[in-house]
């Protein structure tokens, strides 16, 4: 790594690190991680609790069977909580730059916007990952904790958290994209919302949505009972769109290079 | 050091500059002098390579500055008129992220900063730069612009905003660094470009309106006009009796039109006749008033 972008991307983590962006991140990401097993724990618990007062109405409920696959569902229904947070808590990290002004005096030295670009792009992975990271690692530590996960099972909760993770990682692409195409940050909210609410559109075409990124962005599916006994037939189903997301985040960097170039900080 | 050659820039339907042309001499600090919304901003962020020029060129030190990321930066310090830095950073780990994109080993980079730091007043400041003063980061954006030495400074506005004792230590910090760096000096200022310009330019309606060495600037529109005062009337009579072309302003003063030689056979005169004197004064032409004759709407 050259020398300017290690300085650059140094600079970026120290304005995290500082600002205590960073810890808050990391605690809500091990907070909605603990909630998943706690929740699966607590279910027939409070179900049992209610009970009495569920006859009385009429209502016969048996508690279900809580196993590791109940909190690997409740992660799977999470997933997308630490990804809005991370959104909201880091999304503003080139709008705010282009509204100070910062980065001129920088650029004005020969600061490359390329490595402003490349910079950010990084820090931004690597933060996501460090969260997402976390995210998994309390759950499958405490659903290994309290049940235990078997072997067939945990392979598809390692696909489904590379799924998603690869999903995470379009979602950061069209942040990148966005925030270099526009100078405030409302501009890259209100385009992604655009982006994501048109493939929800698209996604109802049968035929469109089994090339969406979006179809990678609930693997909880993976979960479900009838994909265990075709679960290479349904990796199959996820393969195509797996292999157009990546295709979309590598076409989307090279934009916004090429337009980050053109692009006035100032 | 810099020169500009039919420079052009438009914003939509307003033609901002207007076929610009001027030239920085090496080590001088040049007052880009106009009115607000003049231009000068616009043609300095097409010096730095931040705007695109519609048409003209631009070179710096013979090197041609190019929209986008120019090379020719890298020889240029820049200060904007409202210099804004990372507030999470101190000033030391500021200058040393501006040396590393400046391509300075880190023991050049530290101790340019301590001799900067220490030039501008900030040696002894540790804290992180969130809650400076507006002239504490004006200073500190001299400070980051010398950072490489450039050989050409680019200061748009730098005193505009400052109170007088802020404004008194940049001008300061400026007429010291022309020893190592050309200045190029934005400013609406007339008064900071008399106290420390070398040369000047005034920029009207998108075109230089007068430009070069600042004395001769001054006398470019001096009609060598010179007055005497005398200590009684009965001087100022004797004088206009023996000088026809003379002009009394008042009963004690009398003002000639004329060059050094006119000057010299008044003060004969004086001296022959014992005409005792008040003052012998040349008029001199202040900027103020060349600004205005030059600026003003015909």
């Amino acid at each position: 790594m050259n020398n300017v972008l290690f300085a650059w991307i140094r600079k970026e983590f120290t304005d995290v690190w500082r600002n205590g962006r960073l810890i808050i991140f990391l605690i809500v990401c091990f907070g909605i991680g603990l909630m998943n097993p706690i929740t699966a724990k607590l279910t027939p618990m409070l179900i049992e609790m209610m009970q009495d007062q569920m006859k009385e109405m009429g209502i016969v409920y048996d508690p279900p069977t809580i196993t590791a696959l109940t909190s690997w569902e409740q992660f799977a229904k999470n997933i997308w909580i630490p990804l809005l947070v991370f959104v909201l808590m880091f999304g503003n990290i080139f709008t705010k730059e282009y509204g100070a002004h910062t980065l001129t005096p920088m650029v004005t030295k020969g600061l490359k916007k390329t490595t402003v670009l490349w910079g950010k792009a990084f820090l931004l992975i690597l933060l996501w990952t460090a969260g997402y990271t976390v995210y998994f690692g309390v759950t499958l530590m405490y659903t290994e904790y309290y049940w235990g996960t078997e072997a067939e099972l945990m392979g598809r909760v390692w696909d489904m958290t590379a799924m998603f993770y690869l999903y995470s990682l379009f979602i950061l692409t069209l942040l990148v994209f966005f925030s270099v195409l526009w100078r405030e940050y409302s501009g890259v909210l209100v385009s992604m919302a655009a982006i994501l609410g048109a493939e929800m559109i698209f996604g109802m075409i049968p035929k469109v949505t089994k090339v969406l990124p979006g179809r990678i962005s609930s693997p909880g599916l993976l979960l479900q009972k009838g994909y265990e006994e075709r679960y290479e037939y349904a990796l199959r189903d996820f393969a195509v769109p797996f292999a157009v997301t990546l295709a979309v985040i590598v076409t989307l960097f090279v934009l916004s290079a090429i337009l980050m170039k053109r692009k006035s900080v100032d | 050091m810099l020169s500009i050659e039919g420079l052009y820039k438009r914003f939509g339907d307003k033609e901002v500059i207007k076929g610009l042309n001027f030239h920085v001499p090496k080590n001088s600090i040049y007052g880009f002098v106009g009115t607000n919304g003049a231009g000068k901003t616009t043609t300095m962020k097409m010096v730095l390579g931040l705007l695109a020029a519609d048409a003209g060129t631009i070179l710096v030190d013979g090197e041609r500055v190019t929209y986008g990321n120019t090379d020719t930066n890298r020889g240029i310090g820049y200060l904007p008129d409202v210099p804004e830095f990372y507030s999470f950073l101190t000033t030391r780990e500021y200058l040393a992220l501006c040396g590393k994109i400046c391509g300075l080993s880190d023991k050049t980079t530290k101790t340019r900063s301590e001799e900067l730091l220490k030039r501008v007043g900030l040696a002894g400041e540790k804290h992180r730069i969130k809650g400076f003063s507006r002239g504490m980061k004006q200073r500190l954006g001299i400070a980051q612009a010398l950072i490489n030495r450039p050989k050409l400074l680019i200061c748009d506005e730098p005193t505009s905003a400052l109170d007088p004792v802020g404004r008194k230590e940049i001008l300061d910090i400026l007429k010291e660094v022309r020893e190592e760096t050309t200045v190029l000096f934005s400013t609406h200022i007339l008064s900071d470009v008399e106290r420390i310009c070398t040369d000047v330019a005034f920029l009207k309606d998108g075109v230089i309106a007068l430009e070069g060495n600042i004395d001769q600037v001054r006398t470019l529109k001096n009609n060598g006009e010179f007055l005497v005062e005398t200590l009684s009337p009965t001087g100022a009579e004797a004088l206009c009796a023996h000088f026809p072309k003379a002009k009394a302003s008042d009963a004690q003063t009398v003002t000639f039109t004329g060059n050094d030689d006119e000057m010299l056979s008044v003060m004969a005169f004086l001296s022959e006749n014992n005409i005792p004197v008040l003052k012998v004064e040349r008029a001199e032409t202040s900027l103020e008033d060349l600004f205005m004759e030059v600026t003003k709407h015909e």
